[in-house]
C-alpha cells in the first residue's frame, strides 16, 4: 500500500502536524501552534520526536505522532523515557492499518534500544490501537472527588436554583464543620495564583524519588516548563510550609465552579500527606467561595489513593482511562521488570503529556 | 443477503443515528465516520468469521475497507 511513515523535522513539519491537530481536535479555544513549540521544542528534557504518515501517491500527510522524552527516577537513578502524546490522523485515513503504522514507530525506537522504555495516558479507544501494537495496560486511571459545596447537589435533588443556594448557605458551613478539619497549627498555607516554583521544589524532588520507586523528575526546571510556561493552561498553588520549610505543594487548575488538582508534592510521603490534603480541602474551601467540588484523577496503584480516600474523597467512574507501559526487556530486563509494574510508580494526571 | 447487505447490517446494526441514511456502494464510510481504526477491529473480526477469510496487517488500508464496493471487492479476492 502507497503509505509511509517518517520521522518528521520538527521545524519544517511544525505546520502540517500543526494543521492536522488543528483539522482533528475538537477544542477550538486551543492554541495549537504555541502548545506544539511548548511540547516538541521547548522540552527541558530534550526535542520531542515525530513521525508523518505520508500518502505516497498523493503526496499528503495523512497524519502524526509525537512522543515527549520525560526525565525519570528509577530507585533514584535518573533515565529519560518517550511519553506517548499527539496521535492524531485525518478522518479518511482512519483505518487500522495507518494508526498500526503510526503507533508502532516509538515502540520500534524502543525495541532499538533508543530508549528504555515508554509510557501513554490513552482514552478508551486509543488504547486498543496500542494494545494491538504490542504494548501493556500498565494501570487504570480514576477520578476522585470531594463536594465541597452542597449547592450543585442540591440543585440536582431539588432542581431550582433559588432553594437550591438557599439550603446551601446554611447547610455548606454545618455540614463542613465535621467534614474540614483544623488545619494543623503548625502549618502555614500560601496560595499562588500563578506557578511560584523555587529552589525548595528541588528538595521536595529529591524527597519523593526517595519514596517511590517509579516516579517523574517534578524538578525545579520540570514544574517552570511544565506547568509556569504551559500557553494552554492556568496552573495554580498552594505551599504548604512547617517550620518554615516547604513541606508540600498542590497544583490544579479552576474551571468553572470545579478545582481539578494537576499534582501534589509531599515531603516524607507516608507521614504527611494526610495532613497535606485535609490542609488543602480547608484551604480551597476557604479561599475559593465559588468552588463546589475538588477532583484528581490518578493511577490506580498510587499510594496516595488511599489518602485520598481517608480524606473523604470517593471514586467516580466517569473519567476511567489505562496507562500504558511499553519497555525494552532485552537491554534492560531489569530496569523493564520495575517500570512495567503499576504498582512501583507514582503516577497522576500530571505526568500526561500538556 | 448480499455481502454488501451483510457489512452494512454489521456496521449499522449499533448505531441508531440513521438521519441521513444509509450510505451509497462508494460512499465513504471512514469521511462519514460509520468506521475508524477502532471499528475497523470488529469490522474484521466479523468479515473473517463470516466469510472464513484471514486479514492481514497489511491489508488494513483505506483503499480497502473505505467503501462498502472496496470491502466486497478485497473480500472477493481472498476467497
Amino acid at each position: 500500500m502507497g503509505y509511509l511513515v517518517r520521522q518528521a523535522d520538527l521545524e519544517k513539519d511544525m505546520n502540517t502536524m500543526v494543521q492536522i491537530l488543528i483539522n482533528n481536535r475538537e477544542r477550538k479555544d486551543f492554541d495549537y501552534a504555541a502548545r506544539f513549540r511548548h511540547v516538541y521544542l521547548n522540552n527541558p528534557a530534550g526535542l520531542a520526536k515525530a513521525w508523518i504518515v505520508w500518502n505516497e501517491e498523493q503526496q499528503l500527510a495523512v497524519g502524526f505522532t509525537g512522543v515527549f522524552p520525560r526525565e525519570m527516577y528509577i530507585d533514584g537513578q535518573k533515565k529519560i523515557c518517550w511519553n506517548c502524546g499527539d496521535f492524531s490522523i485525518e478522518k479518511k485515513f482512519r483505518s487500522l492499518g495507518i494508526a498500526l503504522m503510526l503507533r508502532k514507530a516509538a515502540k520500534d525506537d524502543i525495541d532499538r534500544g533508543e530508549m528504555p522504555f515508554l509510557y501513554a495516558h490513552p482514552n478508551e479507544r486509543m488504547e486498543v490501537i496500542h494494545l494491538k501494537a504490542g504494548h501493556f495496560r500498565l494501570a487504570g486511571m480514576t477520578r476522585y472527588a470531594f463536594p465541597l459545596r452542597f449547592y450543585r447537589l442540591l440543585k440536582n435533588k431539588i432542581g431550582r436554583e433559588l432553594p437550591a443556594s438557599a439550603a446551601a448557605f446554611f447547610l455548606n458551613p454545618l455540614l463542613n464543620l465535621f467534614r474540614l478539619k483544623r488545619s494543623a497549627a503548625d502549618l502555614k498555607i500560601q496560595f499562588h495564583p500563578k506557578l511560584n516554583i523555587t529552589a525548595e521544589h528541588d528538595r521536595l524532588d529529591q524527597n519523593m524519588a526517595e519514596n517511590f520507586r517509579v516516579i517523574g523528575v517534578r524538578n525545579q526546571v520540570y514544574l517552570n516548563w511544565k506547568m509556569g510556561q504551559n500557553p494552554n493552561h492556568q496552573v495554580q498553588q498552594f505551599d504548604i510550609h512547617r517550620a518554615g520549610q516547604l513541606l508540600a505543594s498542590v497544583f490544579f487548575e479552576v474551571k468553572n465552579d470545579a478545582l481539578f488538582m494537576v499534582d501534589l508534592m509531599v515531603s516524607d510521603f507516608s507521614q504527611n500527606s494526610t495532613l497535606v490534603i485535609e490542609a488543602f480541602k480547608t484551604a480551597v474551601y476557604r479561599e475559593f467561595p465559588g468552588i463546589n467540588s475538588l477532583s484528581f484523577i490518578l493511577q490506580e496503584f498510587n499510594p496516595l489513593v488511599q489518602n485520598l480516600k481517608k480524606c473523604g474523597f470517593s471514586r467516580r467512574s466517569d473519567a476511567d482511562s489505562g496507562a500504558i507501559i511499553y519497555a525494552n526487556s532485552k537491554n534492560e530486563p531489569e530496569l523493564a521488570k520495575i517500570v512495567t509494574n503499576g504498582s512501583n510508580w507514582f503516577m497522576t494526571v500530571g505526568d500526561r503529556d500538556s | 443477503m448480499s455481502i454488501q447487505d451483510d457489512v452494512l447490517k454489521f456496521l449499522t446494526d449499533d448505531t441508531t443515528d440513521n438521519e441521513t441514511g444509509n450510505p451509497g456502494p462508494d460512499d465513504s464510510l471512514l469521511e462519514a465516520g460509520i468506521i475508524d481504526s477502532v471499528k475497523m477491529l470488529e469490522l474484521i473480526a466479523f468479515i473473517e468469521k463470516t466469510y472464513g477469510i484471514k486479514v492481514a496487517e497489511e491489508d488494513l488500508f483505506p483503499e480497502n475497507f473505505d467503501t462498502l464496493n472496496a470491502i466486497e471487492t478485497f473480500i472477493n479476492s481472498k476467497k
